[in-house]
């Protein structure tokens, strides 16, 4: 159910969202880049209508000299045609009269639409318009008539000969804007070359926007993965295997350098950290186990060597009296090597129980800095080491190995990166303190409580499981786990009590059985 | 000096060339045919020859007067004009006769039933030296009373008669005088442009354009190149010339066939 649920919310993931931004951004860059484009032509087409039918005037008025001055009304007919198509043809085009000195049509690339002779005052009004004006002026003099905003353009030419004759005049018409067909034409072209430069660079989008979220895919599978595996120490041994294994799967994308890589490394870490709480619970249990096995062995060493003192003593006390016959003596002898075997028997069980509980020591204390300061650098965090041994009590190692290490190991990761963790040690005639600060966020005794309880979770989102073993070691000798006010640079420090409990050291106290 | 003269006249002589000059009694813009028919001409007379053309029927007859060039495919109304000037080469044979007519043209549409219709309308005329396009014009309307310099609201030269019939496709001309044997070309070379226009009149006929010698070209020549055009049949570049000239042979003629022309030239102020 939950599983199904996680796949629907994300069915829309980054892994799709990505690509469709780049794709969706794509899209809007295109249809903007066309809009422009598309303005552009257009401002451009008005800003060049008059220019060019001012050089196309210009150029046929001085073309049209000749052929006007001699009425060689097929030159002027077969030059106007040159220069500007039919009217027929596309009646956006620029549409060029000419008139001749009397102000009736000379030429016109149009002969049945404008013929020969027809007067001016039969062309359209802003023609009929800029023609006038030429003839008004002398001398002659180029006219210009613009009709509104977006209507056409028209330019008059004077044809002049000699001594500023006026043989006629040069009619040009130009729409000022992108005509139906240019417009038709533009938008097609845009459309056409901009939807395939639009799916090109969508389909890099989104090929771009898959490279980019495959790392993170990546991670995320890693990370989905990481909390089937379960936390008992049961199942512990091969859920650390596996994380190994899936920190060796995306070790490319923690060695990215972006924010990515930052995130895998990150968990990474974490896969570290609970690989290494895991075997610290180990430890524990294999503590535990080893100090019942110490406890039992002792509770039979004590039950077994007194009736075993007194057996032998008695066995003694019977050769003393002497009067021994021979088979009485052999006897005895054979109970006596009997209950020595007995007794060798037991001790090798009471050194055995004996041997796994050492005083802690200074080499216990340099594996532990070793240990951390190595885990200190990994996070990125300053780590200050002051920790010196007991010298008024002794300490079993391997607890107090434990609760130096949680705590640590705890107060680094809540200091995180640039961060700052001091570890300090107090010892007095009350027992010896164990001092552990950081620069993280601020811890209250509240928080402090629910931590220790072992299924409350970190700010961190990390269970509190560290902190619950600590106390419960820290318990199980006597201690407590404490918080102390905060320094100038440590928002929390914990403090871990240890009360020196001479009974604790070699917990089944071989040495101080009734025999040793 | 005396040695640039001296190298003057060490200079090997330049070798001589035929000038021909060639008038639109025919579509003289057919580059790749005139190639062909050049090239005929100077395989057949043994030395190089060139076309000559110009933009009006005069300035080509001002250049055989003048005997700037040894030959010309001149116009009937020139030759007779001229006749005492020329010499007759040859004559093209047309559909079987050295004959073509004059036709009046007007738009598709016209609905123009005679010459009297285009009155006080635009005309196109092919040239003033022009027989077909211009003499007979002028010609039939004095025939029919009417005074040429005022029948028509205003006319022009197209120097063309190919233009002619572009002038009166376009709408340029309401009417137009053509070469019969110009318009049949076209007819079947440009269908689309002569679809546009409608044969109103078709003159009587006239002898055809001819080929003329000016009188400084040297009888030899005239003889070779005379030989030359009426054995064009015999050979195959000639016939592939004729073919894309659509005419089927040169021939020899006199001036006699030109009397119809010259009696309207006589007319003609």
């Amino acid at each position: 159910m939950s599983a199904f649920a996680d796949a629907g919310r994300l069915r829309f993931g980054y892994r799709l969202k990505v690509p469709l931004a780049l794709t969706g951004v794509a899209l809007i860059s295109g249809v903007s880049v066309a809009l422009t484009t598309y303005a552009l032509v257009d401002r451009h087409v008005e800003a060049n209508a008059e220019a060019e039918t001012q050089r196309l005037t210009a150029t046929l008025a001085r073309a049209l000299v000749q052929p006007v001055l001699r009425g060689d009304v097929w030159q002027a007919h077969q030059t106007v045609r040159a220069a500007a198509p039919q009217a027929g043809d596309d009646r956006d085009a620029v549409q060029v009269i000419v008139l001749d000195a009397q102000g009736q049509v000379f030429a016109s690339p149009s002969p049945r639409v404008h013929p020969l002779g027809q007067h001016l005052s039969a062309l359209p009004e802003p023609m009929t318009r800029a023609a006038r004006l030429v003839y008004e002026r002398q001398p002659p003099a180029p006219a210009r008539v613009a009709e509104e905003q977006r209507g056409p353009l028209v330019l008059a030419a004077p044809i002049v000969g000699d001594e500023d004759v006026l043989l006629g005049v040069v009619l040009a018409q130009h729409p000022r804007a992108l005509t139906d067909a240019q417009r038709g034409s533009v938008v097609r072209q845009l459309v056409g070359l901009g939807a395939l430069a639009i799916v090109v660079v969508a389909l890099a989008g989104a090929a771009l926007g898959l490279r980019i979220t495959a790392p993170l895919e990546r991670l995320r599978m890693a990370m989905r993965a990481a909390p089937a595996r379960g936390l008992s120490a049961a199942t512990a041994r091969a859920d650390d295997a596996a994380a190994a294994s899936t920190v060796d799967d995306i070790a490319d994308v923690c060695a990215r350098d972006d924010e990515v890589g930052e995130l895998g490394r990150s968990f990474a870490s974490m896969l570290d950290e609970i690989a290494v709480k895991h075997e610290l619970e180990r430890h524990m249990l294999q503590a535990e186990r080893m100090a019942s096995i110490g406890q039992l062995s002792a509770g039979i060493a004590h039950e077994v060597n007194n009736p075993l003192g007194g057996m032998l003593a008695a066995i003694e006390n019977r050769r003393l009296r002497g009067d021994l016959d021979e088979h009485t003596g052999r006897t005895l002898a054979l109970l006596e090597r009997g209950l020595r075997q007995v007794h060798g028997t037991v001790q090798a069980l009471l050194n055995e129980a004996r041997s796994e509980g050492h005083p802690l020591a200074n080499d216990d204390l340099r594996d532990l800095e070793l240990l951390l300061r190595a885990e200190a650098d990994r996070a990125r965090c300053r780590l200050h080491w002051a920790l010196r041994l007991p010298q008024h009590a002794m300490l079993p190692a391997v607890p107090v190995r434990q609760v130096v290490l949680n705590l640590t190991l705890n107060a680094i990761a809540a200091a995180g990166a640039r961060g700052e963790v001091d570890v300090r040690s107090r010892d007095d005639d009350g027992g010896w303190q164990v001092q552990v600060a950081n620069s993280g966020a601020a811890l209250d005794e509240e928080r402090l409580a629910q931590l220790t309880q072992g299924s409350q979770r970190s700010a961190e989102g990390r269970l509190g499981l560290g902190l619950w073993i600590t106390a419960r070691i820290l318990h199980t000798l006597g201690g407590r786990l404490r918080l102390a006010p905060p320094g100038e640079r440590h928002a929390t420090v914990l403090v871990a009590d240890f009360v020196p409990a001479p009974t604790v050291v070699g917990a089944p106290a071989p040495g101080r059985s009734p025999d040793a | 000096m005396a040695g640039t003269a001296s190298g003057l006249a060490a200079a090997a002589p330049e070798p001589r060339t035929l000038r021909f000059g060639l008038t639109p009694v025919f579509l003289d813009d057919r580059l790749r045919v005139l190639q062909m028919w050049r090239d005929h001409l100077a395989a057949a007379l043994g030395e190089p020859v060139e076309f000559v053309q110009r933009g009006t029927y005069a300035q080509v007859m001002d250049l055989l007067l003048a005997g700037r060039v040894d030959f010309a495919w001149i116009c009937g109304y020139p030759f007779v004009l001229h006749q005492r000037a020329l010499r007759l080469v040859a004559v093209p044979q047309w559909r079987g006769q050295p004959l073509y007519r004059s036709y009046l043209i007007v738009d598709a549409a016209s609905q123009a039933r005679g010459l009297a219709d285009l009155r006080s309308r635009t005309f196109a005329y092919s040239d003033p030296l022009s027989n077909s396009g211009f003499l007979y014009v002028q010609h039939a309307l004095r025939g029919e009373g009417h005074d040429p310099a005022r029948f028509f609201a205003r006319s022009f030269f197209t120097h063309s008669h190919r233009h002619v019939v572009e002038a009166v496709a376009n709408g340029l001309a309401d009417g137009g005088a053509v070469d019969s044997y110009v318009f049949e070309t076209l007819a079947e070379l440009l269908p689309d442009l002569t679809r546009r226009t409608r044969v109103l009149q078709r003159s009587t006929e006239f002898g055809f354009p001819p080929i003329a010698a000016s009188r400084h070209t040297p009888a030899d020549d005239v003889r070779r190149l005379a030989e030359a055009l009426l054995e064009m049949p015999s050979h195959e570049a000639g016939r592939r010339v004729l073919a894309e000239l659509r005419l089927d042979r040169f021939v020899a003629a006199d001036a006699s066939l030109f009397a119809g022309i010259a009696e309207m030239a006589r007319q003609q102020p």
